[in-house]
């Protein structure tokens, strides 16, 4: 019996060390008290590619990084699925030609699902991205008879200086963050003074869901003046399409930033973003600011859509128009604050609303409000733990009912060492909507919608999940996700689904 | 097993307490950094390029894939609900090709159904997707989502709307 005892007292030792580790608070990050761990985004996805660590040294002939990495993807519900990704990357940065240095990047991926053969007329629960991608092969940007996917998400050269003052970039890229274009071709940055640089380019936009058809050419500007933080630019891009006419678009970009820094009080940054795409104009306006003594954040801005395009428009920079983005004029605007409350503890809160001037295709005004709370390393050393609310109120329509959209959920971190993180999170999803998706806008005077119940169907998404990097060229992920739909209940099919995605990284 | 759980539990506390990581991300990465790092992106890409730069960060979510949000429910039901008010999300990864190649190969489950696109009723009461009424409650407002044009019948007429 003496040995039970020991175990007891060991017991009581262990708990009372286990309390006392849980309850005193460290930073989880020195220095950085609200920093989220590196795989903070494995709660906006499981996505496990990792980027490679330190590459191989060449010296002056430049660093050579290599990524191989393997993707299987399991689903279970009524339906069974699985898929396998390959992705490859590299990237020769740095190599020395003459004044000037080489960078070459890859990044490519293979990818095989087990879905049914396109255009059997088969339904499937787990449809996706993947799927569609299947139908339009996009590596022979015209092919609708390939299956199988095989996506390039860059495979360019860039020559840096190698000319006096020019930057040449061949291949598929991408063009500036101003508007996100991807295509493939070249661009050409010219500096010719410190205070101005100009882009020309030319090439075929990209998609890998359909063969757009389309050509673009562009220029653009860039100011920046560095010792009043401020940036103007500017951008102008030709839209050729294959069939010609109103699918030939101009469009037209500007911005200004401006930098406000006032040491130990005010770090802030203000935007002036406009665009005419075709014959709508778009506009977005925008404030962030930090106040770091009191541990303070604001976010706002303004953006909207004035005029609209009455004719067709080129399908690249038709995001404006038509399904997606609708074709009137609205406006809409949010505003977030953040307030640090201890070294651990930090809310945020935010609002956003939307108005359309015009009832179009679907279009809907709402109302939006979330909030966080943030402890980062209260409950334990190296733990981020973040509780988050997030609901939508959309307003009534001239023939559909008030939506709403309500979320609540958790997120939590915790970093083991600096190879081993691990991650768990749930997300309650309620909706309330009306039977019918879409408003039957030029047809509503020919038929009544007679039945619009309300529906009100909770949506429980939970995961967990790991990361180990087992070596420097090794890195290893598991995550598992777990879905229960009302949705599927009221219908009679399993309202439970299963996933499990396996990761494996191989980087030199 | 209750001593062993402890043990493991007090010597695993024991190996985390030991780690203070250091993190080499700016401060700005904080949760709120999904919102605010559009806008950063496009202020001053370069500055996002000196760390990311194979672009693997940006390309996961704008390109490769789709958020824990996308679930079955949302494949399935709920996207197109979102769509109506939440497009400037939307617009973050997809444009109008990724919308229209779906709805063109993306077969509904309604569509399964036995002679449903012979018979006289058979297909006009169906909901995209997931059926959710009957022909009499449900009118072609959900044919639209995919069908953007009256369909001819086999007589040569156009299709009535109810």
């Amino acid at each position: 019996m003496k040995w039970i005892s020991k175990y007891k007292r060991l017991s009581i030792l262990s708990a009372l060390f286990v309390l006392i580790s849980y309850s005193i608070p460290v930073y989880a990050y020195v220095g950085d008290a609200y920093v989220t761990p590196d795989s903070w985004s494995r709660h906006l996805s499981a996505y496990g590619v990792k980027s490679s660590i330190n590459g191989l040294d060449f010296g002056d002939s430049g660093t050579l990084k290599i990524g191989l990495t393997t993707r299987a993807q399991l689903r279970y519900a009524d339906e069974d699925d699985w898929s396998i990704y390959q992705y490859a990357k590299l990237r020769l940065g740095g190599s020395k030609v003459g004044d000037g240095v080489i960078n070459m990047n890859i990044n490519v991926r293979g990818a095989y699902d087990d879905m049914p053969v396109i255009g059997d007329n088969k339904y499937h629960q787990f449809y996706d991205g993947l799927y569609t991608a299947r139908k339009y092969n996009e590596f022979t940007r015209s092919s609708e008879n390939m299956d199988g996917d095989f996506r390039i998400y860059q495979a360019n050269i860039e020559l840096n200086k190698v000319i006096p003052l020019t930057d040449v970039s061949l291949g598929r890229i991408y063009l500036t963050a101003f508007n996100g274009y991807k295509i493939d071709g070249v661009n050409i940055k010219i500096d010719p003074v410190k205070y101005l640089n100009l882009n020309l380019y030319y090439g075929l936009p990209v998609s890998y869901y359909s063969n757009l058809k389309t050509q673009v050419a562009g220029v653009s500007f860039e100011i920046p003046v560095e010792q009043s933080g401020t940036k103007i630019r500017g951008e102008y891009s030709y839209f050729m399409h294959e069939d010609g006419g109103d699918l030939n678009t101009h469009v037209l970009h500007g911005r200004i930033d401006q930098s406000l820094n006032f040491t130990d009080i005010l770090n802030a940054s203000i935007y002036a973003e406009g665009a005419v795409i075709g014959k709508a104009m778009v506009y977005d306006i925008g404030l962030e600011a930090n106040i770091d003594k009191s541990k303070t954040g604001i976010s706002a801005y303004v953006m909207g859509q004035y005029d609209k395009n009455d004719g067709a428009i080129n399908p690249y920079v038709s995001m404006y128009e038509s399904l997606l983005s609708g074709e009137r004029e609205y406006v809409m605007g949010g505003v977030m604050i953040t307030q640090g409350i201890t070294d651990y503890l930090m809310l945020g809160v935010g609002y956003e609303g939307r108005f359309n001037f015009n009832e179009a295709y679907g279009d809907r005004d709402y109302h939006r409000v979330f909030g966080n709370i943030d402890l980062v390393g209260l409950i334990h050393r190296n733990n981020y733990l973040s509780l988050i609310v997030d609901y939508y109120k959309v307003a009534q329509y001239q023939r559909l009912d008030e939506n709403a959209q309500i979320m609540g959920g958790f997120r939590m971190t915790q970093v083991f060492t600096d190879k081993i993180e691990a991650w768990i999170g749930v997300n309650v999803q309620n909706y309330q909507y009306h039977r019918s998706p879409v408003k039957l806008y030029q047809w509503e005077t020919l038929g009544q919608i007679t039945n619009q119940n309300l529906l009100n169907e909770n949506t429980t998404v939970a995961y967990i999940g790991g990361m180990w990097q087992v070596t420097d060229w090794c890195v290893l992920q598991l995550d598992y996700t777990f879905e229960y739909a009302d949705l599927f209940k009221a219908q009679d099919m399993q309202p439970e689904s299963h996933t499990v995605e396996m990761w494996a990284n191989f980087l030199w | 097993m209750k001593h062993i759980l402890i043990i493991m539990i007090m010597v695993s506390t024991a190996v985390v307490a030991a780690y203070a990581v250091d993190s080499t991300k700016p401060s700005t990465h904080n949760n709120y950094w999904l919102y605010k790092h559009g806008q950063a992106a496009k202020a001053n890409e370069a500055e996002c390029l000196m760390c990311h730069e194979e672009r693997v960060e940006c390309i996961e979510c704008h390109e490769d894939m789709p958020p824990r949000s996308h679930t079955s429910t949302f494949v399935n039901r709920t996207h197109g609900l979102e769509s109506r008010w939440k497009k400037t999300s939307c617009q973050t990864c997809h444009r109008e090709d990724f919308c229209t190649a779906c709805h063109e190969t993306a077969f509904p489950k309604s569509h399964m159904k036995q002679n449903f696109k012979g018979g006289t009723n058979t297909h006009c009461g169906l909901s995209c997707q997931l059926p959710v009424g009957t022909w009499t409650n449900t009118v072609s407002k959900n044919c639209i989502v995919c069908h953007q044009t009256r369909p001819q019948l086999q007589s040569g007429g156009l299709h009535s709307i109810r």
